[in-house]
């Protein structure tokens, strides 16, 4: 069966055709469109190596710097929006760049990010942003410590614990979760009417 | 055995036709020519309705697609779709990989069916023929390429991974918002369940007042009501709202 795309030679772009309701193939054609905007924009017929772009990783440390900068000076929704706009910028890298490079660069800004969302009391984003990078670096307490600490700010009592003795099974002797896990059994035993 | 017996046996085998053996060969010839059609047949008949082990292989669609298009596609939008076709290939690769020794330690105990069992034997032998067939697709674009364009593909798999689930953090949140029953401000702040709406009191001159002009406006409000209602009756305002006194 022939899927409901168009090609626009003229653009070079793909689309979905507009009276079906596809999710999945949108996605694909997003993708698609991205990975061959990317490739028309290199000189060359290929891509020749993973290296990734030199023109990008200079405005992207200047934006993650002024806003690590924003966040010590306390002014968190400056921070916010800055460390939001170099995620934006470190998506433009093409797909086919190092992995392990924009890994880094992701983990970097979403633990700024992280960290300002919690100071200016965006508990639900801080909470999501944590997830992520729990889902990509699971052996590092500060993130257990994130959405524990974002769990606890949404209510979510039970949540903060699991994350903290999650934490807690990788870094065992780490303070600040051990005294986080305090905090929140004594939140819950308040909660239960046992304290 | 006497002389007389031999000839008698001589003569019983002399007496078979010669197109005894050739009937025989082609009848069993026959038989499984129609018994090998007929498993084969059903064979592809199971195997064309036995539901897939992994979805729609939508990039490898979208490639043919383009490639089989009356307009002429610009060549690097076809690399692109070959490059994600190639990326969607390593994806399924990894993942039969991950889960091979489940499967196999699970069909083994006899956990799983053989249904399941031949599903996942049938998805990982597809598999290395669509690896083999991107190969054979890439050379026709450029000699020598699979050196650099098989690297890349693990690259793409797994920066499109990390794109999609960053891109699903505003339906994420959503759903948690909704799921735990929590409402945010527009700033993104929690709101509090039960908390007073606080009422800024403009006086005359457009400035706020203070609580206890707000306390005194109240007083004076309820008294004018009440004397208009009821003359003889005495009242006492009503005490201001708790959020005024803060």
């Amino acid at each position: 069966m022939a899927l409901p795309i168009t090609y626009d030679s003229a653009r070079k772009l793909i689309s979905v055709d507009s009276e079906v309701s596809y999710p999945e193939l949108q996605d694909e054609v997003t993708q698609l469109n991205k990975l061959a905007k990317d490739l028309i924009s290199i000189q060359g017929e290929i891509p020749e190596s993973a290296e990734p772009s030199n023109k990008i990783t200079p405005l992207l440390k200047n934006l993650i710097t002024s806003g690590i900068d924003a966040l010590r000076k306390k002014q968190f929704k400056d921070a916010i929006q800055k460390l939001t706009v170099a995620i934006e910028m470190q998506q433009k890298r093409a797909n086919w760049e190092s992995f392990g490079v924009q890994l880094t660069e992701l983990n970097g800004i979403l633990q700024a990010r992280c960290d300002a969302y919690i100071m200016n009391k965006q508990f639900i984003e801080a909470y999501n942003d944590a997830d992520i990078l729990l889902s990509t670096q699971v052996n590092t307490p500060d993130n257990f410590l994130r959405k524990a600490i974002a769990s606890l700010n949404l209510g979510r009592l039970e949540d903060a614990k699991v994350n903290l003795e999650r934490g807690l099974c990788f870094h065992e002797n780490d303070k600040r979760l051990i005294d986080h896990l305090n905090v929140v059994n004594r939140a819950i035993d308040l909660e239960n009417g046992d304290a | 055995m006497s002389a007389f017996e031999e000839e008698d046996v001589i003569e019983q085998v002399s007496k078979i036709s010669v197109f005894t053996p050739l009937i025989y060969v082609t009848v069993l010839i026959t038989a499984l020519v129609l018994f090998s059609n007929f498993y084969r047949k059903r064979r592809f008949n199971e195997l064309y309705k036995r539901q897939p082990f992994f979805g729609d292989n939508l990039p490898k669609e979208l490639y043919f697609q383009l490639k089989n298009n009356n307009l002429k596609v610009n060549e690097k939008v076809l690399k692109a779709a070959l490059l994600r076709r190639g990326a969607e290939s390593i994806r399924r690769t990894i993942k039969l990989k991950e889960v091979t020794p489940f499967i196999t330690s699970l069909y083994q105990r006899g956990s799983i069916g053989d249904e399941l069992w031949e599903r996942f034997q049938t998805a990982t032998k597809l598999e290395e023929l669509e690896v083999q067939e991107i190969i054979r697709e890439t050379e026709q674009y450029k000699k020598g390429w699979v050196q650099k364009f098989v690297p890349l593909l693990q690259e793409i798999c797994f920066n499109e991974a990390l794109r999609r689930r960053y891109a699903a953090i505003e339906d994420r949140k959503l759903d948690l918002l909704d799921k735990w029953e929590i409402e945010v401000q527009d700033d993104g702040k929690l709101k509090i369940p039960n908390q007073p709406k606080i009422q800024i009191v403009q006086g005359p001159n457009g400035l706020p007042l203070t609580a206890a002009q707000v306390q005194a406006l109240a007083q004076a409000q309820a008294r004018t009501k009440a004397s208009s209602t009821s003359p003889s009756v005495t009242t006492f305002g009503p005490a201001p709202p708790e959020n005024l006194k803060k």
